[in-house]
């Protein structure tokens, strides 16, 4: 979808959507909300629903980043401790390496 | 198809030998064996495969891994052959080219000589060389066992006892070492097969590796070899079960498997659970049907314990005989125990004893069944086991009893007494204040308190008489069982088969004596010729009269085909299958105590109610009818003989405590297909020996460098990451402009301060800069001089710079102090360097440290003649009035790049196979194409490559293969400080060349086709419809895992 061709009102929705959506344990979709919106919130000419838009691109942003910190902490915790975590770990693996501990 | 390829490729390799005979060519006849049948792909022509191998492999316990494994992608090393110590000390103390991968012989694979090698961190492989029919390649150590010096004490009796437990009185296995224990993660293999061992030193090792006479390394290309033995388990038994036992596992693997398999058991009285049986009243007589060594599929095992067992199966043959003997009610009955796995921490024995404990043994009862009486520990009287009985000491057999059975103290007397006397001598007792030797009694010992009298029998008096205990040397051999080079060996009665035969003969007797409290017949004794049979067919060829005779007609051409493989091994093994030697040890079982029943092949099976006896049907003896003709009799036997499951409890147990020690937890890691194998090929040059077989995937990336101030050279470590695992490389690198890195060619310093004899040391004051390497026409060249700590000058007078060259010292300019403008002023006195150089400096300014003269030849200017030693030389004036001159040297060296490269010329009688613009050719299979590439190769020369495409290939591929002939021209100079060189490559066309892309380039990059300055030359076959060979080739396992990150990054995304 070319934003260019949305009228204000319905970008300010899809940005809602997108931001709402994001609650439901999709990370991805704040992602991609605060990349597909970046240029609306922070570099197009003010209109109307722009400061809106703004606040659920910086809330995505921020989601985001959580969300980026939670993960990369969590595969560096679990790939330095997979192999002291035993029983756990393998249960939780979907792949479980051949040949190493 | 496979079958046509090999056989087109071998054609094509006999034209290959009779085109090049008398060139130094690496193949010779040898070689054709080992490549024709397969379907041969480039990986076929580059590397030269070994078939005959075993590998050492990972087994696992409770808590334990021991063996070995090889990295993912196998363990790549230069081959270097150990015949004596010389050749030892050459590799730890010079052997530049690491990693080496070691070929030992036998004697020489010690522990501690592994340990060397591998703290040396130059290895990472060990072949050992084991041609046990050629014993100058193979000279046995005197002694050699992998196992440990005091063999089952965890899982013994003694464990923990104070004064008898961990060998305290008595090590049984004093050459033990220990190395199948230990951890290795490097692989080691031994190499059976006499003429690949010699392939591997004389072509591979003596042509190529072998240092020169005065110890100097010899340089590429060099043979190196792959051993690749990469196991699936890990850590522990515990650890792999539960892997392979994780649901959640997307790639479901086998990561181990528990060692097991089953054992025998007969009963001579067939005592249903309807008749009665008293307490006390089973004699046990016990042999251990395994054995291990260090290597995989070698399991001889002639002493220990084929020689217990030959002994126990004709002494239940003499027996078998008078069995009416045993009807009686007041008679005792006798149970031959064959068990399995009481190698691995007597799994036979520990898991008998715990189904006796459940009401398991040997059957379960089930309803409406006739089925043979359970029997518990109560229902035991004695216990008799033979051990090895091969290696005698003092020439007698030796009972041996446990010191701690005070309880049955006269029962015991009394057994050895009548043992004794039966054998007139021949069993003699051991020091009685011995503990008991490693043996399956000591675990019904443990588990009924001692309360049971118990007479070990065995071989030696004390320590092991058998030098080669679990070892892969316990051969038919050593224990003079060999019947040598006959045309009948079945029928050689050896030393061995005779005093076996006695010795089964006392056995037999005084299991009569035990059971039925008589005197036992005098014509009872073993069959001397069941006994030169069973050991033949046990230890040298199981296709013999004898088994041939027990196993069913079906049978017999497998036992046939096995016999091409040598004897069948004497390994636990996995429990998934059932070994050879178990179920032929049962049909023996069955032959020597059974009895013939008169039913058609169909028929003969237990009926549904009756499991007392087991039904088999055999092929029988040979016999000649009235007209001469030979044939089988096919027959019906049954008797008690069956075989009970040896697996241990521990896995049968839902909580069972890993570390607890109680039963045993050995599994055998598994592997997948393909994952072991050894291979060799030729290694380039250096650069390429990394990255030679991981081409497909190896990156390479800085990991972190730490630069010398001044110079421009780098200490760095590689990572060059190739699957999952790194490997570290450190090296010497020249960081040049660009970026690019290139390997030292030299070492020279970049950077010379020399001083003149006349400087006092106040007086230190010039420096010089150089650029130490440039490639021309691409680099600047830059030479500043620096006057530092000129504190004691009153003014420097002028600065100039030299180059010394082969066209002499001379001057090229000048900065000098202008009194005229009181500035600097610069002077050229080499004009023609003027135009293509800048040159800037200062002596008059204040800070004395910035006193300075830079001539900077411009890059698209530098001419090659710019090489040389340039100097800084300073005339200055010191305080005290004096003339004072001081001069500093640096070197440039000029580098250059390969620029150009020639069409390739193909041979001109070909001319009619190829195209006018000489850049396709059509030949007929088995045409040998010869072609040459020229061009330039740079300053220092490289030299061309050539890199082969076929047509279901993806990717170029170094053609370093061992059939193609390729040679380099000697460097020649042209200009602008290129070097020129051609290569030559002989090719033989094979019926793979269906569309093969030869490439012909400079080797400055690590893959092939990355050069842009290349030639290709397209090579088509005149054969029409070829089929293009197996494309599943293309597909590697990797891909597998690929599959399944994918499957999991979309289960991720779906998760949420």
């Amino acid at each position: 979808m070319d934003l260019a061709r949305v009228k204000n009102a319905d970008k300010l929705d899809l940005c809602r959507k997108y931001y709402l959506g994001g609650f439901a344990l999709l990370p991805f979709l704040w992602l991609i909300n605060s990349i597909w919106f970046f240029r609306e919130a922070f570099l197009k000419p003010a209109y109307e629903q722009q400061p809106q838009i703004r606040t659920y691109v910086i809330r995505s942003m921020i989601g985001t980043t959580v969300w980026l910190a939670i993960i990369v902490t969590w595969v560096t915790v679990f790939q330095t401790h997979r192999v002291d975590w035993g029983v756990i770990a393998d249960r939780i693996s979907f792949i479980i390496p051949r040949g190493v501990p | 198809m496979k079958s046509i390829i090999g056989i087109g490729r071998v054609f094509a390799i006999d034209n290959r030998l009779s085109a090049t005979i008398g060139s130094s060519l690496l193949i010779t006849k040898e070689y054709i064996s080992f490549i024709s049948g397969e379907g041969l792909r480039i990986s076929n022509k580059t590397y030269i495969e070994i078939s005959g191998k075993a590998a050492c492999i990972r087994r696992l316990n409770g808590t334990h891994q021991v063996g070995c494994t090889s990295g993912i992608k196998g363990d790549v090393g230069v081959v270097h052959y150990i015949q004596n110590s010389s050749d030892f000390d050459w590799l730890l103390q010079r052997g530049p080219d690491k990693p080496y991968a070691v070929l030992l012989h036998s004697e020489d694979f010690s522990p501690d000589r592994v340990r060397q090698l591998w703290y040396s961190g130059k290895v990472n492989g060990i072949m050992v060389i084991h041609t046990t029919d050629d014993t100058d390649l193979t000279p046995f150590p005197s002694t050699f066992s992998p196992d440990n010096t005091c063999p089952g004490d965890p899982y013994g009796l003694y464990h923990g006892d104070s004064s008898y437990s961990n060998c305290k009185r008595q090590e049984w296995n004093p050459q033990g070492n220990g190395l199948f224990y230990a951890d290795f993660s490097f692989p080691i293999f031994i190499l059976t097969n006499k003429s690949e061992i010699s392939e591997i030193i004389n072509t591979c090792y003596i042509k190529f590796n072998k240092p020169l006479e005065d110890g100097s390394p010899r340089p590429h290309p060099l043979c190196a070899v792959e051993l690749k033995a990469r196991m699936s388990g890990a850590k522990d038994s515990e650890t792999c079960i539960r892997r392979t036992n994780t649901p959640t596992n997307l790639n479901p693997d086998t990561y181990c498997d528990p060692l097991g398999d089953k054992s025998v058991i007969t009963t001579i009285k067939a005592t249903t659970q309807n008749e009665d049986l008293p307490d006390n009243s089973i004699i046990m007589a016990i042999a251990r049907l395994d054995s291990f060594s260090l290597f995989e599929n070698i399991y001889p095992s002639a002493d220990n314990h084929v020689t217990g067992i030959v002994g126990l199966l004709a002494a239940a043959e003499a027996l078998g005989k008078y069995q009416d003997d045993f009807m009686k009610n007041d008679t005792k009955d006798i149970m031959f125990a064959f068990l399995n796995g009481e190698a691995f921490d007597y799994i036979g024995s520990s898991r008998v004893i715990y189904d006796m404990g459940r009401a398991e043994f040997p059957t379960k009862y089930k309803d409406g069944q006739t089925q043979l009486h359970n029997i518990n520990l109560k229902k035991l009287h004695s216990i008799v086991e033979v051990n090895q009985l091969g290696h005698r000491d003092d020439g007698k057999l030796w009972m041996h009893t446990d010191p701690l059975s005070g309880f049955v103290a006269t029962q015991i007397e009394e057994m050895v007494e009548i043992i004794k006397n039966l054998s007139n001598n021949l069993i003699d007792r051991a020091d009685i204040s011995l503990p008991l030797p490693p043996a399956s009694t000591q675990r019904f010992l443990k588990k009924m308190e001692k309360k049971i009298p118990a007479v070990v029998i065995t071989d030696h008096q004390r320590a092991f008489t058998n030098k080669y205990y679990n070892s892969r040397f316990d051969l038919a051999s050593t224990i003079e069982a060999d019947p040598g080079n006959v045309t009948n060996p079945e029928e050689v009665v050896t030393e061995q088969a005779q005093n076996l035969t006695l010795a089964a003969s006392a056995l037999a007797k005084s299991l009569y004596r035990l059971a039925t409290g008589l005197d036992p017949p005098q014509n009872m004794e073993a069959d001397q010729s069941t006994v030169s049979q069973l050991l033949y067919c046990f230890l040298q060829s199981p296709y013999c009269e004898l088994f041939r005779q027990i196993v069913s007609p079906d049978d017999d051409s497998t036992l046939k085909k096995k016999a091409e493989s040598g004897p069948y091994p004497f390994y636990v093994s996995v429990d998934t299958v059932d070994n050879h030697v178990t179920s032929l040890t049962k049909r023996l079982m069955t032959k020597f105590v059974g009895s013939q029943v008169n039913v058609s092949k169909d028929n003969c099976k237990q009926p549904d109610n009756n499991k007392v006896f087991q039904y088999v049907w055999m092929q029988g003896a040979l016999t000649r009818d009235a007209y001469n003709k030979t044939s089988r009799q096919n027959h019906c036997m049954k008797s008690t003989t069956l075989s009970v499951v040896a697996k241990s409890p521990a896995f049968l147990l839902d909580d069972y405590d890993w570390k607890s020690g109680e039963y045993s937890t050995w599994t055998e890691s598994s592997w997948q297909v393909g994952a072991i194998s050894i291979r060799i090929f030729l290694v380039p040059s250096k650069q390429l020996e990394e990255s030679h077989h991981h081409s497909q995937s190896a990156t390479l990336s800085l990991r972190w460098y730490n630069a010398v101030e001044g110079q421009n050279t780098m200490q760095g470590v590689f990572l060059v990451k190739s699957g999952s695992y790194p490997w570290y490389i450190r090296r010497s690198l020249i960081l040049k402009k660009g970026g690019d890195l290139q390997q030292d060619p030299v070492a020279a310093p970049t950077t010379k301060h020399q001083t003149s004899d006349k400087k006092t040391q106040c007086y230190e004051s010039v420096m010089i800069e150089v650029t130490g390497h440039v490639t021309i026409f691409k680099d600047n060249i830059t030479i500043t001089c620096r006057a530092a700590k000129s504190g004691n000058l009153n003014y420097i007078n002028n600065i100039q710079i030299y180059r010394n060259n082969s066209a002499g010292n001379n001057p090229l300019v000048t900065v000098s102090y202008d009194r005229g403008s009181t500035g600097s002023m610069i002077n050229w006195q080499e004009q023609g360097l003027k135009l293509r150089a800048i040159a800037e400096g200062d002596v008059h300014n204040s800070n004395p440290e910035l006193k300075f003269l830079r001539l900077n030849i411009l890059a698209n200017m530098s001419r090659c003649y710019d090489e040389g030693s340039y100097t800084c030389s300073l005339h200055a004036q010191t305080t005290s009035g004096q003339q004072y001159d001081e001069e500093a040297s640096g070197d440039v060296m000029v580098h250059s790049v390969p620029d150009r490269i020639d069409k390739i010329q193909i041979n001109a009688k070909d001319n009619n196979y190829v195209n006018p613009t000489q850049t396709t050719g059509q030949f007929p299979v088995g045409h040998l194409v010869k072609m040459t590439c020229s061009g330039t190769v740079g300053k220092p020369p490289t030299q061309f490559r050539w890199c082969i495409k076929e047509n279901t290939d993806t990717d170029f591929m170094v053609l370093n293969h061992l059939y193609a002939i390729v040679s380099h021209s000697n460097v020649t100079q042209v200009e602008n400080c290129n070097n020129q060189r051609a290569t030559y490559l002989s090719y033989t066309v094979s019926n793979l060349d269906t569309l093969t892309v030869l490439l012909c380039e400079p080797e400055t990059e690590l893959y092939c086709g990355k050069n842009l300055l290349n030639r290709t030359f397209i090579i088509k076959t005149t054969q029409s419809s070829i089929n293009v060979g197996n494309r599943a080739a293309l597909y590697s396992p990797n891909i597998r895992i690929l599959i399944s990150i994918f499957a999991n990054l979309l289960l991720f995304i779906f998760y949420f």
